[in-house]
């Protein structure tokens, strides 16, 4: 049986043995008990990397953005998202785990305004934005960052160039009709610097970049009008391990300048690592909102098949009994 | 696999080489239509010198070719605009006739004492609202319900062909024609003034050409209409209005062909047939195609295939050769530039076959 | 009213075999506008065949295979070069439109010959046609139209009921999956769209040879148009394809047939319904999402396996 994954961990569980491929080239074939997961990622990247996601916790909260009782129905008319409310502070990053599809894409929609609300409110500041455009949005004077999971269909357009890319959350802020390059190249050439994206030049087309450095230029894009919200669907889906720590540096990054973050993943370990606190979403409805620090990996577990909390702690209680 | 070619996508292409191939596949296409000439039992030599004596050999007809590319390259940069949109507007067929229609809706109901500028102000108007509308139909569908715009403007060429029939045939028919299925030919002042002996529509193309060009690449709406062909999903995502860009980008598209029927029937025809658009509607969809959606690009590959139109006219007339030889090269070299594009994109080359063990 | 059906008969049977192949390429996800080409290829080999050699025999086989050679021009370019299927159709187009003006030249207002005609002649089925009503309509016609009844039922057997035509529908509709299965999608492709180009030959044969056995120019007359807008009113149907071809071709001569009845409507607003018709049905098909009215869902997308 061969089984071809970019996550270590299931390496680590299932093989015998393991070969890593780097570039188009084996680079080595090793027994997977005679090696370590921080052996396996240097083969992997290629050099030594850090692999501790840092987790500042700060005190100094205020709310920004809250849900209350939100339901969106799906093309079908089925609930995609069902009475979900929560809060989001400035200095945290808020983990969503779930299944796939259990109304994640949905959710980031939902806030970001592309999306129809059927019911509940999105409060930002106290204003209420459900049925606002993202133009309307972005009018008052909210200044919202999304990181879309399909970075090259949705986020970014794939056969244009960096600038070009930067251009589409910026030109409908220049007044008269004609478009304006000018600042675009040189916010361009900052993003390019400042992220240290790999790439020939500005004008070369973002879909012949590596996945790693087109997620940059979406970072990049989105954190640079400073926003202070920041969604982000699986950021890191995709990319090799290297380039991800590099996504969890910048979100925290983000995080201590204050701003909100939406992180959905779907590495476990990584939202527990990563995040302040973890919504878990199933089939559309919160099942919890919990403290990595207080619950472990198979609570979250549970809670994305559906089981609630108390449900949980309730089974806890009995198993201590049965001992 | 036992496949021994292996296609693998070009990182890139020096400039120099992409024409290279696209010229070598035009030199190939003429040398293939050639050779089927002369099994014919013609003289291709002779034919394809004709054919250039035909288009540029006296300085009337280099004025014809220019006739003929006029309407060739305003409706490409019509079908430009759409396509840079990823929406197949199929349609300018019908819409250059409907644009006719438009124009000769006025010149047939003004009173012959208004004034040449007047009266062609209006045609010109009412042509540009009647194309754009045709072109506004399939357009407020896609935007709407996402009806699939290809068959759409297909069909839509075909009413417009057989309403202009009908009105040929029947309620416009010329009273003075003496039974003969024709509109009567316009007044005097409903005909387009000539510039340098050519009328006025090569002002109108050169105008267009510049205009579609800034629009495309230095306008916000054109910046915003070539996202939303690239994605739907990024023009939803960047707060675009989809709809909105969908309908401006046809109107303008319809616009262009409208004005496109316009000088047609006002300056070529003057008057109103079926044929009016004469094919140019289709031949333009590949005129723009193969100039990549460049409108700068576009005409001179519409002045190329206005050349090819106009020559073959002329060997029928000088050689007795039918018209239609011209129609034959024309597909032939369309046939092999578009074989070229994939040589452009891709590589081919052998496997080797110690690769294969990995 | 059994003359004028009759006549719809005739007027639909080459807008059935153009169908009937445009359907069969369709299917296989590839949309070929190059029918009123094809058709006219076929129509002037088939006519030029039937002239210089008398022999019935060649002339169809002369139709088959100038329309499925236009085709495989359309099938090589988009196929196997990759390129865009509407831009290649309507080149098709084009150069099947030269090509017959071209060829046809020489023979403008020559007759087909007797003999031909003679063995194509009208006759009665047996038994079938002697059925009131149904018999006079159907089974009274001439022998090119039978073919186009057996045309139409294999083409619906074949694509409902083998293996073969399963495996067609899974190349339209999800090409990659098809692929992935196994089944050789270039050569289904290849297949099917020279199948559709030899039926849209056939096509224009019979518009050439029957029809109208004088040769012009203009034979085709926009008929491979219909067709491509029947394709869709039939819903990718063979059988529907049939009763559809009908009413276009009764569509086609209304106009002229009430005229002789002493009304006076226009043949040219009649021409219009066909068009009409269809951009209706493609208006309420893409809005009612109904499986089986729906066009195979990768039609127009050229396949590129390494792309997958």
């Amino acid at each position: 049986m061969v089984i071809i994954t970019h996550k270590l961990n299931e390496v680590m569980e299932i093989s015998d043995r393991v070969t890593v491929l780097r570039k188009g080239k084996s680079i080595e074939t090793l027994n997977t008990k005679d090696v370590k997961v921080s052996q396996l990622i240097e083969l992997v990247v290629g050099k030594k990397v850090d692999l501790s996601i840092s987790k500042d916790i700060i005190e100094e909260k205020t709310e920004i953005l809250k849900m209350d009782d939100v339901t969106v129905l799906d093309p079908e008319g089925k609930n995609a998202l069902e009475d979900v409310s929560f809060e989001l502070c400035t200095h945290e990053i808020l983990g969503v785990a779930g299944v796939a599809n259990s109304g994640q894409k949905e959710l980031c929609e939902a806030i970001a305004g592309l999306i129809k609300v059927n019911k509940g409110r999105i409060f930002f500041d106290e204003q209420n934005i459900v049925g606002k455009t993202p133009r309307e949005i972005i009018r008052l004077g909210i200044r919202m960052g999304f990181i879309p999971e399909d970075r090259l269909g949705m986020g970014l357009v794939a056969s244009m160039d960096i600038v070009h890319n930067i251009i589409l959350k910026d030109y409908q802020n220049q007044p008269g009709i004609v478009l304006r390059r000018g600042p675009c190249i040189e916010k361009a050439k900052r993003i390019v610097q400042e992220l240290d994206i790999q790439t020939p030049g500005i004008t070369t087309p973002v879909k012949k970049l590596s996945g790693g450095n087109i997620q940059k230029v979406l970072l990049g894009r989105e954190i640079d009008s400073s926003p202070r919200v920041l969604i982000t669907a699986y950021p890191v889906r995709g990319l090799d391990i290297g380039a991800s720590y590099k996504i969890y540096d910048l979100l925290n990054e983000q995080k201590k300048k204050g701003v909100a973050v939406i992180f959905v993943g779907e590495d476990l370990d990584v939202l527990m690592d990563l995040c302040d606190r973890i919504m878990v979403l199933c089939h559309g409805k919160v099942t919890g909102i919990v403290d990595p620090e207080k619950v472990t990996k198979d609570d979250i577990g549970l809670l994305m098949t559906g089981h609630s909390m108390e449900e949980i702690e309730a089974d806890k209680k009995e198993g201590e009994l049965d001992d | 696999m036992t496949n021994p070619i292996r296609i693998t996508k070009r990182a890139d292409l020096s400039r120099r080489n992409e024409i290279l191939i696209r010229l070598l596949a035009v030199v190939l296409s003429i040398v293939c239509a050639g050779l089927a000439l002369m099994i014919m039992g013609l003289d291709p030599i002779k034919i394809f010198s004709s054919i250039i004596e035909g288009c540029a050999g006296t300085e009337l007809r280099i004025k014809q070719t220019i006739v003929k590319a006029i309407p060739l390259t305003i409706a490409s940069l019509g079908i430009i605009v759409a396509f840079k949109m990823n929406f197949w507007n199929i349609g300018a067929e019908g819409q250059i006739t409907m644009g006719a229609f438009g124009a000769t809706l006025v010149a047939l109901n003004v009173p012959p004492t208004t004034p040449t500028a007047v009266t062609l102000l209006l045609m010109f108007i009412c042509a540009v609202i009647c194309g754009a509308i045709w072109a506004f139909i399939p357009a407020i569908f896609k935007a709407k319900l996402g009806t699939n715009e290809t068959i759409f403007t297909l069909m839509m060429n075909y009413v417009a062909i057989k309403f202009v029939t009908y009105l040929q045939y029947g309620p416009w028919i010329d009273p003075n024609g003496g039974g003969f299925p024709r509109i009567a030919q316009f007044t005097e002042n409903c005909i387009l003034p000539s510039v340098l002996g050519v009328n006025i529509g090569w002002i109108f193309a050169i105008i267009c050409v510049v205009l579609v060009y800034l629009f495309i690449n230095h306008t916000k709406t054109g910046y915003e209409i070539t996202v939303v062909g690239q994605s739907y999903e990024t023009a939803r995502y960047a707060g675009m209005n989809i709809s909105k860009i969908i309908v401006i980008a046809m109107l303008i598209s319809g616009g262009l062909c409208g004005t496109v029927g316009m000088i047609q029937a006002s300056a070529v025809e003057k008057t109103l047939v079926a044929t009016i658009a004469n094919g140019y509607g289709f031949t333009a969809i590949i005129t723009a195609w193969l100039s990549k959606l460049n409108p700068i690009t576009c005409v001179f590959i519409c002045v190329a295939f206005a050349a090819l139109i106009q020559g073959g006219a002329y060997i029928q007339i000088a050689l007795g050769v039918s018209s239609a030889v011209s129609s034959v090269v024309q597909g032939l070299i369309l046939f092999f530039v578009l074989g070229s594009e994939f040589f452009i994109q891709y590589k081919v080359s052998l496997k080797h076959k110690d690769k294969e063990v990995a | 009213m059994t003359a004028f059906l009759a006549s719809c008969v005739v007027a639909g049977i080459p807008l059935l075999f153009a169908t009937v192949g445009e359907l069969i390429t369709e299917k296989s996800g590839n949309l070929n506008l190059g029918v009123e080409g094809m058709m006219l290829m076929g129509a002037v080999m088939g006519f030029l065949v039937s002239y210089n050699t008398s022999n019935p025999y060649f002339t169809i086989l002369a139709a088959v295979l100038a329309g499925a050679g236009g085709a495989l021009i359309y099938a090589f370019l988009t196929v196997s070069l990759r390129a865009n299927q509407v831009v290649t159709g309507l080149t098709l187009t084009i150069f099947g439109t030269g090509f017959a003006k071209f060829l046809g030249q020489p023979y403008l207002g020559s007759a087909v010959p007797g003999n031909v005609s003679e063995f194509f002649a009208k006759t009665s089925i047996p038994v079938l046609g002697d059925i009131p009503f149904i018999g006079p309509i159907f089974f009274q016609q001439d022998k090119f139209t039978y073919l186009a009844y057996i045309m139409c039922a294999i083409a619906a057997v074949y694509m409902y009921k083998t293996r073969i035509g399963l495996n067609l529908k899974a190349v339209g509709e999800n090409t990659s999956a098809a692929d992935a299965s196994g089944i050789n999608v270039k050569l289904y492709k290849y297949v099917h769209i020279l199948i559709g180009g030899a039926l849209c030959g056939l096509g224009g044969a019979y518009l050439s040879i029957i029809r109208i056995p004088i040769w012009q120019e203009d034979v085709v007359n926009g008929r491979g148009w219909i067709a491509v807008a029947l394709v869709i009113f039939v819903a990718w149907n063979p059988i529907k394809a049939f009763f559809g071809a009908i009413l276009f071709g009764g569509l086609s001569i209304m106009g002229m047939k009430l005229q002789v009845l002493g009304l006076d409507f226009s043949q040219y607003l009649f021409d219009m319904i066909p068009y009409v018709a269809t951009i209706i049905i493609v208006v309420f098909s893409t809005h009612k999402k109904k499986k089986e009215s729906q066009p195979p869902q990768d039609l127009g997308n050229n396949y590129f396996r390494e792309e997958r």
